[in-house]
């Protein structure tokens, strides 16, 4: 009974805060949450173990400090980068399950190396389209449920979808909701805010009831987690199209005018073909800097990671007949 | 002069502001319950409606902040009126008043004008206790690049006021608590009384009383009973204590060759210290006895009104001072 | 505002006059050529040059104890300012204030200042300033992770927010509070936390990329501009020397080790580098803004060394007005 905590400290603090009145959440709130989830998980399973991330803020070890449960640090070498997260999934493939605090950032990063394990993936981010707002009790007791072997993790945690990016370079990489190309020229502050600079993009999932570029596609198309398809889409900036405009929030606090010049629906493991962006933009975040004509490829797989239904999991552990929504997908 | 218009001394700090605000477009009030509530004591009754709350500023209970603000504001063009309620408060602003606004001129080589009024009061008398009834202007004196004035009448009053905040340096305006509801004549019109000019307010030839602020009344009263039993007492009023007037004092020495110094601040480290030490230095000569000093004793200002009357000088203490000055010598 | 070429080289400029500035300052302190203490601003150039690449002379900085960035950053020339290291009559102060009182008002510059945390009540009067004219320019206040543990920074973010000021309040958490690590001075890790308590936006910036700081200071600034209020934005970022001084005093507060890995963020290598890959910037042309760059700095040496000492007579000159 093994569960692992990773705590992003630098979520929701970026700019967006200043441009789009995104949530702040301050460390001692994200230590909060780690320790209602850690509240859920003692009420159900106290002897659990809790394997963390001993991230810089001490967001997790403050959590723990109040607490009787076993817990351990990882045992790795962090550099207090974004790839520290990547490094904390790998070390915790061998947990049971495993809780997310932070954004579409930090889960792509945990989603790169975690595997199977059960990911309850609980939002402190900004434009978050991967991770869930939940009280992080009730997510805790759900991590307890799953590590006490007490629920089908083929329903509780079905698999997501995830986007699987190739440079020419040979060079690969990873999203979980979006890639976006854009104008941009610098990594700045990381946010990708402004509609004249996107060139196209590629998406899991289409979402409109969310925030961001998942919510820009499904103002064109829903394309929901269950749909074993993506959406690409190329942008347009001069032509009036209304068949092809979108309002769209863009950001928190943001809707903006969209247009597009093309909307498709591509096939999992369809391949498709992108250039003219200077800038590759990965879960809302700017990250790769992109040659001129730089051709990148990007295809849809469903081998994201195991994201956990914490409604599912407590439905579940009371009345082990309901069925769950991505069951009647199949 | 029984058609000369009378003001209440509080009367005076509400008027001088108003006409303050008239002369300068760029001055505005800010402090703590002063625009809303038009100041704890009346200060600043109707200015709100008058000139709205662009010109008068409710602040938080900051006072470091509220100097800051005046600092700022001043460096950068303005001509603030600071409030800060009682003097007890500067401690919680002091590096603001001594570190920034007394030497941010002198710092950056003459390039900073800090054209501030710091409107704030001192003295005991209203059962305030320790921390809200002392007589701090000795600290803002020994401070270079700051102006003082302790105005004893509601004429003093408006003039300074209106000559402080035509300064283009930071002058703190110390009123006092117990003279507020003191009634005196204040013309309609602007007028100024000069910074740094002290003033004869009895003239005599036995003895000097070198007073300000609420002082000056005592020594009045002081000065009507010594003339009872044939001693004449000449009563200065400095009015200003930074620059201070030390040719008003040395005249006056020079006429009675005795002094007294009298100020409600405690009397070690006061300023009756240093004016003895002016006078010992430019007219020596002159001296028939050695200067005397009535002060406040080396305590806290107590809070029983009993302790509390022990504790301020008056006129009492003062007539005994000068008795025992003249028995002397 | 776009960041366009001109801005960048406009940043890169100001990065690399500071870094100069700063070295050969250095160099000639611990030569014992320049009376006092300098606190030298090597390693945060990102910061002061992102934010002041949007400033104009009409616009109002305080600064910190290390600031001879910030004045360098909004305009300052180096032959005053070297002469004002040196206590010369021609100096910004006219040697009267120093290096931790360097000022200049026509360039909107309130003093650098000796007093950890003092600024933040300034920059509110400055912004109440710009307020109460109604002009369209902003206040900012730079202070370090030390200083928000003033009073004065409390006092100053409630009354900028309750007053809805237009100022940036731009923390330089570079990690100490002069010797000590930031997590035995305060009990959080990000400062940018303490703007929430005021009802303030507040964001944390990485302060080794100009970019980064750019763009946020833009928001910032287009925030203040609107009438919204002040922003709290925490760069993080390091001081590459000592807390006074190249190597200070020689206290063991800190490792080399983590000197060298901040090293390898150094702000304007970066930006050198980013600069060379978009062909705005070749090495080349790089290395001749470090040349023109440092021959002015040392026309600016010689032009303080060549000034004379202030007339003693002019030691009561300007205590008033």
């Amino acid at each position: 009974m093994d569960i692992g905590v990773i705590a992003n400290p630098a979520s929701g603090k970026d700019i967006r805060r200043l441009t789009a009145r995104a949530s702040v959440f301050d460390n001692q709130e994200k230590s909060a949450i780690v320790r209602r989830c850690i509240a859920g998980i003692e009420g159900l399973c106290p002897t659990a173990h809790i394997y963390y991330y001993p991230d810089s803020h001490h967001i997790t070890e403050a959590a723990l400090t109040q607490c009787q449960m076993w817990s351990q640090p990882i045992d790795a070498e962090f550099a207090a980068t974004a790839d520290d997260s990547t490094l904390a999934g790998y070390h915790l493939r061998a947990m049971d399950v495993v809780i997310s605090l932070g954004g579409d950032g930090t889960n792509r990063a945990i989603g790169k190396s975690l595997g199977d394990v059960p990911l309850i993936a609980l939002s402190t981010g900004t434009n978050n389209a991967f991770p869930v707002f939940c009280e992080a009790t009730t997510a805790g007791m759900a991590a307890a449920l799953i590590a006490t072997g007490k629920l089908p993790v083929d329903i509780v945690a079905p698999r997501t979808k995830a986007l699987h990016i190739t440079f020419e370079n040979g060079e690969t990489d990873y999203a979980l909701i979006d890639v976006v190309g854009t104008h941009d020229v610098f990594h700045g502050t990381r946010a990708i805010l402004d509609p004249s600079k996107f060139v196209f993009a590629v998406l899991s999932v289409a979402d409109p009831s969310k925030v961001g570029m998942t919510a820009i596609g499904g103002m064109a198309r829903v394309v929901t987690d269950e749909q074993d398809i993506g959406l690409a889409l190329t942008f347009s900036h001069d032509h009036a199209d209304p068949e092809h405009e979108v309002q769209a929030p863009i950001a928190p606090g943001m809707v903006r005018t969209v247009r597009f010049t093309e909307i498709r629906k591509i096939c999992l493991g369809e391949t498709g073909n992108f250039t003219g962006a200077t800038m590759l933009a990965f879960d809302g975040e700017r990250e790769r800097v992109l040659a001129p004509d730089e051709n990148v490829t990007i295809c849809v797989e469903r081998d994201g990671p195991r994201r956990v239904d914490v409604k599912a999991c407590m439905q579940l552990a009371t009345c082990p007949d309901s069925v769950m929504p991505h069951q009647q997908r199949a | 002069m029984a058609d000369e218009r009378e003001l209440t001394y509080i009367g005076a700090v509400a008027e001088a502001s108003r006409t303050v605000l008239l002369e300068q477009e760029n001055a505005f009030i800010a402090g703590e319950d002063v625009a809303g509530a038009g100041g704890v004591f009346g200060s600043y009754r109707g200015i709100l409606d008058e000139f709205g709350d662009q010109r008068i500023v409710d602040t938080p209970i900051s006072e470091e902040g509220i100097i800051g603000l005046g600092v700022g504001a001043a460096a950068t063009g303005l001509r603030p009126i600071v409030d800060i309620m009682f003097m007890d408060f500067m401690g919680e602003c002091m590096d603001e008043i001594a570190n920034q606004m007394a030497k941010m001129r002198y710092m950056f080589g003459g390039s900073a004008s800090l054209p501030i009024t710091v409107i704030t009061m001192s003295g005991g008398g209203i059962n305030m206790a320790a921390q809200h009834s002392q007589s701090l202007e000795a600290w803002i004196c020994h401070l270079p690049g700051l102006k003082v004035v302790a105005p004893a009448t509601p004429y003093d009053v408006k003039g300074l006021i209106i000559s402080a905040s035509r300064d283009d340096n930071p002058v703190f305006v110390v009123l006092n608590k117990l003279s507020l509801r003191n009634r005196g004549h204040v013309p309609e019109e602007s007028y100024t009384v000069p910074l740094g000019e002290a003033k004869v307010v009895r003239e005599g030839s036995d003895v000097s009383i070198v007073t300000y602020s609420r002082m000056v009344g005592e020594s009045l009263t002081a000065a009507n009973t010594l003339s009872e039993n044939g001693i004449e007492a000449e009563v200065l009023d400095l009015r200003s204590l930074q620059p201070m007037d030390t040719d008003a004092i040395v005249e006056s020495v020079k006429k009675t060759q005795r002094v007294v110094v009298v100020h409600e601040a405690v009397r070690f480290g006061g300023l009756g210290g240093e004016i003895a030490a002016q006078i010992q230095e430019d007219a020596f000569d002159y001296l028939d006895a050695p200067v005397a000093r009535v002060g406040a004793p080396f305590s806290p200002v107590p809070f029983s009104p009993v302790l509390e009357q022990a504790y301020i000088p008056n006129a009492g203490r003062i007539v005994t001072e000068v008795n025992e000055l003249l028995n002397a010598a | 505002m776009e960041l366009n070429n001109e801005t960048l080289l406009d940043i890169h400029r100001r990065m690399v006059r500071i870094r100069t500035f700063e070295t050969e300052a250095g160099r000639l302190a611990e030569a014992g050529k320049i009376p006092g203490a300098l606190h030298l601003y090597v390693g945060q150039e990102a910061v002061a040059s992102g934010i002041m690449s949007h400033l104009s002379n009409e616009d109002w900085i305080t600064s910190t104890h290390r600031g001879h960035g910030h004045l360098i950053a909004k305009g300052g020339e180096f032959g005053k300012m070297f002469a004002e290291l040196f206590g010369r009559a021609t100096g910004y102060c006219k040697g009267k204030g120093g290096s931790m009182h360097i000022s200049n008002m026509e360039l909107g510059m309130l003093g650098a200042n000796g007093i950890v945390g003092a600024g933040p009540p300034i920059a509110v009067g400055a912004a109440f300033s710009i307020k109460y004219r109604n002009t369209q320019n902003v206040a900012v206040t730079f202070f370090g992770d030390g200083a928000s543990n003033e009073g004065s920074f409390h006092e100053a973010a409630n009354m900028a927010a309750l007053y809805k000021l237009p100022m940036l309040f731009v923390c330089e958490n570079n990690g100490y509070g002069e010797y000590t690590p930031q997590a035995n001075h305060q009990a959080i890790v990000d400062v940018a936390d303490r703007a929430a308590g005021y009802g303030m936006p507040g964001v944390v910036v990485d302060g080794m990329d100009a970019v980064a700081v750019y763009e946020a200071a833009d928001a910032a600034i287009e925030r203040a501009k609107a009438g919204d209020g002040p922003s709290l934005l925490e760069c993080k970022t390091y001081r590459f020397f000592d807390h006074v001084g190249v190597r200070g005093m020689g206290l063991s507060y800190r490792t080399d080790e983590e000197l060298a890995e901040w090293q390898k963020r150094d702000p304007i290598h970066m930006f050198e580098s980013r600069l060379a890959e978009l062909d705005v910037l070749t090495k080349d042309a790089a290395v001749k803004v470090h040349e023109k760059v440092l021959a002015d700095v040392q026309a600016g040496i010689e032009f303080a060394e060549s000034s004379p000492m202030p007339d003693p007579a002019t030691l009561l000159e300007d205590v008033y007005a």
